[in-house]
């Protein structure tokens, strides 16, 4: 399978750049991020997720590997947002190139794939990116407020 | 294009790195892999233990990820299938504390698997393998990102316990299980 970021600008960032080249996933724009899409091999499975504001993308390829066996793939992507100060989230967890997809909430570290993620400094970033911008809309919403009151 | 990741056995003064990610290793009373090696096997005791020598794995990227891969897990199918008197325990080596060569008598038994004898093995005594399972694997730290290569992550060690109740022959073989996530 093969990830396609587009950004709010329509804009798109392939996984693959048609030139031999692969893009990373952290290299994707998170501030302007739209839409995240996972498209199958042979083309037949298309997942687009649409991010709202505030959401952050969640991607990884989880790979299995017993020794004398097989590999065994999970693509696992969804968002995370924090609401009202509770982490919030829903991912998908795509197997055999998109033939079977689950979708959960949390994650569970006692589940054989629907454990956390360790995040990358792109991830923490915009995490923290979030948190202030909910910081400065909480403020604006107080200040607001304040004004309100004070003309009543 | 995904990153290529194999496991390897690290065995011999080299040491050689034996990639063994679609094959067995088998673990017996020598310092060597083999798939199918009946020449040292572990004796079993008239008391105490004897030990295969250990086992050394850790992960290599041969193909470098387009990010990153870190979250590295380890377990088994949590049932000690190797029959009466077997047991195995398993602990970790950070990669910069590095390899140590397994020593021991061959064809009889391996040198206990201690940090006194590895250096950086933990915890010490190892813990029992079949303790890790998909639900609560051990966590193995280690991270690589691109566009490198190579060996990466701590080392798993474990070995074979033999004790005086166990039988002749070769024990049934066991699933070993590495995870990853890249990004």
């Amino acid at each position: 399978m093969q990830w396609l970021a587009t950004y709010t600008d329509g804009s798109t960032l392939g996984q693959y750049n048609g030139t031999g080249g692969e893009h990373s996933s952290e290299e994707i724009d998170r501030r302007k991020l739209a839409c995240f899409a996972l498209i199958s091999e042979d083309g037949e499975h298309f997942i687009q997720l649409h991010l709202e504001p505030g959401q952050r993308l969640i991607f990884r390829r989880r790979v299995e590997q017993s020794v004398g066996g097989s590999p065994v793939v999970c693509y696992l992507f969804g968002w995370q947002q924090t609401i009202h100060g509770q982490n919030v989230q829903s991912i998908w967890y795509v197997f055999d190139e998109g033939a079977r997809i689950e979708l959960a909430g949390r994650f569970q570290e006692s589940h054989r794939w629907f454990y956390a993620v360790e995040p990358v400094p792109c991830e923490v970033e915009d995490a923290l990116r979030k948190l202030e911008e909910l910081g400065n809309e909480s403020r604006e919403q107080q200040r607001e407020s304040d004004s309100a009151r004070s003309s009543s | 294009m995904a990153a290529t990741v194999t496991i390897r056995r690290w065995h011999g003064a080299g040491p050689t790195k034996t990639d063994i990610t679609s094959i067995n290793t088998r673990a017996n009373a020598e310092d060597a892999h083999s798939t199918a090696g009946t020449t040292n096997p572990i004796q079993i005791p008239a008391s105490g233990t004897n030990y295969s020598y250990w086992v050394t794995t850790r992960l290599s990227c041969d193909v470098t990820p387009a990010g990153t891969i870190n979250n590295v897990k380890w377990y088994t199918d949590g049932a000690n299938g190797f029959g009466t008197g077997v047991t195995a325990k398993v602990g970790s080596v950070p990669f910069a504390t590095g390899y140590t060569q397994a020593t021991g008598t061959p064809g009889t038994t391996g040198t206990q698997l201690l940090v006194a004898n590895y250096p950086g093995f933990t915890p010490s005594p190892g813990d029992d393998m079949f303790s890790f399972t998909s639900g609560s694997p051990k966590s193995i730290t280690g991270t690589i990102s691109n566009p490198s290569t190579g060996d990466f992550g701590d080392f798993v060690v474990y070995q074979i316990e033999v004790g005086t109740t166990a039988g002749p022959g070769a024990t049934p073989q066991e699933t070993i299980t590495w995870k990853f996530d890249e990004t």
